[in-house]
């Protein structure tokens, strides 16, 4: 078995403000190992992102409270110094965001900010040595060296996207988080910005923790998918075993496919999951999906729901317990 | 970017030109009469007319301000009603006490003010963002004269440490520049506090500290380099409104600047006097706007390139 | 949860038909420190209003009494006497008029130019509008101070002139402030839909500018009226405001300038008159704006 990089034990974070606290994420486990593309799946506000930030540390100090363990390769990162934080990020494990519009820099070139990362993380360097890795990682991306001294604004959306991947990706970290790294782009662009992702992924052999809403882009891309649900995952599997229409699903799963348009049924509607998601402030008790499941049992409005697992595929609903 | 800048600077007579207009109108409207002064007095009304023709004041008044303006161009303002020495050598001396008081005054709220508007900004909901947020607010709405007042009466005159009145030496600056700097500091507390949250909430902070920087470079280079481009809007208006706002100090601690010449010469009704220091501050002010407008081009790449774009 | 309870009241409460302003006024209730700065206004323009029943102007604020010169802060004359005997208290009370003069007359002309002017810009848009900026650049490249000079030199002194001078120097301000909420008003489609229905051009202007517009102005009003209270008292302290014998504080303060070694209260109260004032409208103007916009607070 590979080796594990990132171990998530029983996480739970907690946003307050204003006096009103906000349950982001509710005890949620998570393995990825070294080289796997990590898929996480879920409606905005499922705390996708919130998990993201907490990996790395970067979650509002005063506001947000984080319980539970995150380690990266065996070192804890929930609660850890700043100073062991700083050495982690960009070199161990670095971010890609979702809008490119606004996550780079306005007043530096881009090649200064990509420049950054490296002498941030390799004291020793020269100015020379960085400028080369820099039209190096430049050109691996697919932007021509020569366009490192222009400046954000003189950029696509897409390019701009490529530019964050090269500064998450020059210092060849053994985790890529993507937070919904496609979302602000066109869709011809998406596939691009994804193949460029999916290469570099390939040559560095780093693990890719994929956070989206798009279940299409999950299924060309991920190794494994968890499921999240009002800050819990509901159902984590291997991408064949949640892809896989003859098993049994959460109800949630279930939903979420129904929602997607399919050209091979004769299907007239989609088939949409009923009604919002609870805000983390408000989330229910007992199962958190249950207001809106189709197949909710009395027990579902109270107590905890465990994992039943089979193999690789685990999920967190009543049904299958 | 040059033709941008060549745009600005041509456009600053056309401006001057009208804003000096409009201030030589309203002096103007003022009924008062040169002769009242410059005539002995059991004058004749034929040297009345005759004092008017010679001065070109039976001419209509878009004439006598291009009469007036041309010999302003020559550095002429004409000579006082009141003393009858010529505007301009009265002016020299005071335009640099003025200009020295409004720099030095502009550079200290920044030294001071840009410091204390981080700390605020990074210490958020602190106990010191409280305090100079309702101190600030407390400032703003103490008129600057009666501050100077009360440090006069404080510093000056009970306990002795500093000169209360006229120039002798640098401690005579000493009030003088605290008491303007005071209220100003707490605006630009303010401003830097508001523009520099505005760059800390911003995604690229985000961005750059996952990418390992340190809490300093996130501060000091990240976000305050995009924080700067406000602030020197605020240094700058801060400077133009200090050459005007310095006429009242200079009035409470006699310091013989532009300042205290205008308010003596609008008290005697020397309209030459009062439109030579009037033009010269707005002449200042335009100057200031201009250089302005050029430095921020220079600071921020976007701005620069729609410069470029533009011109 | 708590919360859902406390949203469901808050919707209940707002579905019986409350209006903008109400809901302005049962926030602005909730903040002590906004009432309290509300209070010191109401009460400055009760003093105003019945300034009379309170103390005589001729006889004690205007007459002078050589008998009773420079006496100190006693229960016959609360804040003392000034130099000509004058009841410092009666003229305290006298000057919060010519304050609100200052204060409230010449913002409230400014403002009305400046809506005018804005909605003018607004609703021609282009030409209009470039006009209304050149003059509002050109107007506001004099220094406010020396844009007051120029009037008070060329209109004489007094409280008219001085009224006029500040309304004139406020009017850059408060047209680019309400100018570019009008512009933004104007860009929403329901304009255009008002235009397509046959709407004209006033009553696009009476229904749907002017009260788009009408927390903008407000707020400006606030802030310039403070503002205009401050700079009245400097002109008039520097000479070019009011004249004497009137109780103008700046002017109060500017006659005891030599006096004030011996006898501070001469240099304290009238200062202190100006301050709190201004502090009574800058605060209650700031709360109003949270209270106006929620979604502004902590900004700007």
């Amino acid at each position: 078995m590979a080796e594990t990089l990132l171990e998530i034990r029983d996480l739970n974070v907690r946003y307050t403000t204003d006096g009103i606290i906000a349950r982001a994420v509710n005890h949620v486990d998570l393995n990825i190992e070294a080289g796997e593309i990590f898929g996480l799946v879920g409606e905005t506000g499922a705390g996708k992102t919130t998990i993201a930030l907490a990996s790395m540390g970067l979650l509002p100090r005063y506001t947000s409270q984080v319980e539970g363990s995150i380690k990266f390769k065996g070192r804890e990162i929930a609660g850890a110094n700043e100073n062991v934080l700083r050495d982690i990020r960009g070199k161990n494990i670095s971010m890609i965001f979702q809008d490119p519009m606004t996550s780079l820099n306005p007043v530096f070139p881009v090649g200064t900010q990509i420049g950054d990362v490296i002498k941030w993380h390799n004291k020793s360097l020269s100015k020379a040595e960085v400028e080369t890795q820099v039209d190096e990682i430049l050109k691996m991306v697919g932007i021509a060296p020569e366009r490192k001294r222009e400046y954000p604004h003189q950029f696509s959306g897409g390019m701009k996207q490529r530019v964050m991947i090269a500064i998450a990706i020059v210092c060849k970290p053994d985790l890529l988080i993507a937070d919904e790294p496609t979302t602000a782009l066109d869709v011809t662009i998406q596939a691009q910005v994804m193949m460029t992702m999916r290469n570099l992924q390939k040559q560095l052999g780093s693990s890719v923790l994929l956070i989206t809403h798009d279940l299409g882009l999950v299924a060309m891309f991920c190794d494994k998918v968890s499921v999240l649900y009002g800050g819990e995952i509901v159902e984590h599997g291997a991408l064949e075993d949640i892809f896989d229409n003859s098993r049994s699903h959460h109800p949630y799963t279930v939903g979420l496919f129904g929602s997607l348009p399919d050209l091979h049924s004769r299907a007239s509607r989609l088939n949409p999951i009923a009604g919002l998601m609870p805000h983390p402030a408000e989330l229910p008790a007992g199962c958190k999906f249950h207001p809106r499941c189709p197949e909710r049992m009395e027990k579902c409005q109270t107590g905890e729901v465990g994992a039943s697992s089979s193999g690789t595929h685990s999920i967190k609903c009543h049904l299958f317990a | 970017m040059l033709g941008y800048v060549i745009k600005r600077i041509l456009l600053i007579p056309v401006i001057l030109l009208i804003v000096t207009f409009l201030i030589y109108i309203l002096v103007n409207l003022s009924p008062v009469d040169p002769t009242y002064n410059l005539l002995p007095m059991n004058y004749t009304q034929e040297m009345a007319d005759e004092l008017h023709r010679e001065m070109g004041l039976d001419k209509p008044i878009v004439v006598q301000y291009f009469n007036w303006i041309r010999n302003a161009l020559h550095g002429d303002f004409g000579f006082s009603w009141s003393s009858r020495i010529d505007v301009m050598e009265q002016m020299r001396p005071r335009i640099p006490i003025t200009l020295k008081l409004s720099l030095i005054t502009t550079f200290v709220i920044m030294i001071i003010g840009m410091p204390l508007g981080i700390l605020c900004a990074v210490k958020q909901y602190s106990i010191w963002d409280n305090i100079f947020n309702v101190s600030s607010k407390m400032l703003g709405a103490v008129p600057q004269f009666w501050l100077a007042l009360l440090f006069m009466l404080l510093f000056c005159l009970k306990l002795g440490w500093l000169p209360s009145y006229g120039l002798k030496g640098w401690e005579s600056y000493i009030m003088p520049i605290v008491t303007l700097a005071l209220p100003s500091i707490a605006t630009y507390v303010r401003n830097t506090r508001s523009s520099m949250l505005d760059c800390i909430r911003k995604d690229y902070i985000r961005t750059a500290r996952s990418k390992g920087a340190k809490e300093s470079e996130v501060i000091f280079r990240e976000a305050l380099r995009n924080a700067v481009l406000p602030l020197i809007t605020a240094s700058f208006n801060q400077f133009v409104m200090l050459i005007s706002g310095a006429v009242v100090i200079e009035r409470v601690f006699a310091i013989p600047g532009l300042g205290s010449m205008v308010i003596e010469a609008v008290g005697q009704s020397d309209l030459p006097i009062v439109l030579a220091c009037t033009t010269v501050m707005c002449v200042i002010c335009v100057v200031m706007t201009l250089i302005q407008d050029i430095v921020y081009g220079l600071v921020d790449p976007r701005i620069k390139a729609t410069f470029v774009g533009r011109s | 949860m708590k919360g859902t309870e406390n949203d469901n009241a808050l919707l209940a409460k707002r579905v019986k038909a409350r209006s903008a302003w109400a809901e302005t006024w049962d926030r602005l209730k909730q903040q002590p420190v906004a009432m309290i700065a509300l209070g010191g206004i109401v009460l400055i323009f009760l003093i105003a209003i019945f300034g009379d029943l309170i103390a005589n102007y001729k006889d004690l604020a205007i007459a002078q009494n050589a008998a009773e010169k420079l006496q100190p802060p006693s229960l016959r004359h609360l804040f003392g006497t000034d130099r000509f005997g004058r009841d410092m208290f009666a003229r305290i009370v006298h000057g919060t008029r010519i304050a609100i003069a200052m204060g409230f007359v010449s913002t409230l002309a400014a403002i009305f130019v400046s809506v005018i002017m804005s909605c003018l810009a607004a609703i021609y848009g282009n030409r209009t509008d470039n006009f209304v900026m050149r003059v509002v650049d050109v107007i506001s490249s004099i220094p406010n101070l020396v844009m007051a000079i120029a009037i008070c030199s060329g209109l004489g002194q007094g409280l008219w002139q001085l009224v006029v001078a500040l309304a004139f120097g406020s009017i850059p301000y408060a047209t680019k402030m309400c100018r570019s909420v009008a512009l933004s008003v104007v860009q929403n489609e329901f304009i255009e839909a008002t235009r397509a229905l046959g709407g004209g051009t006033w009553y696009t202007i009476r229904r749907h500018l002017l009260p788009n517009i009408a927390s903008i102005t407000i707020v400006t009003f606030t802030g310039t009226a403070a503002f205009n209270i401050l700079m009245g008292a400097t002109l008039s302290f520097i000479g070019l405001g009011v004249k004497a014998p009137r109780p103008e504080w700046g002017l109060m303060l500017s006659e005891s300038m030599s006096y004030m070694t011996r006898y501070p209260y001469l240099a304290i109260v009238p200062g202190l008159a100006i301050v709190l004032t201004a502090l009574c409208i800058n605060t209650f103007g700031d709360y109003l704006r949270d209270a106006l916009d929620p979604q502004l607070k902590g900004k700007v």
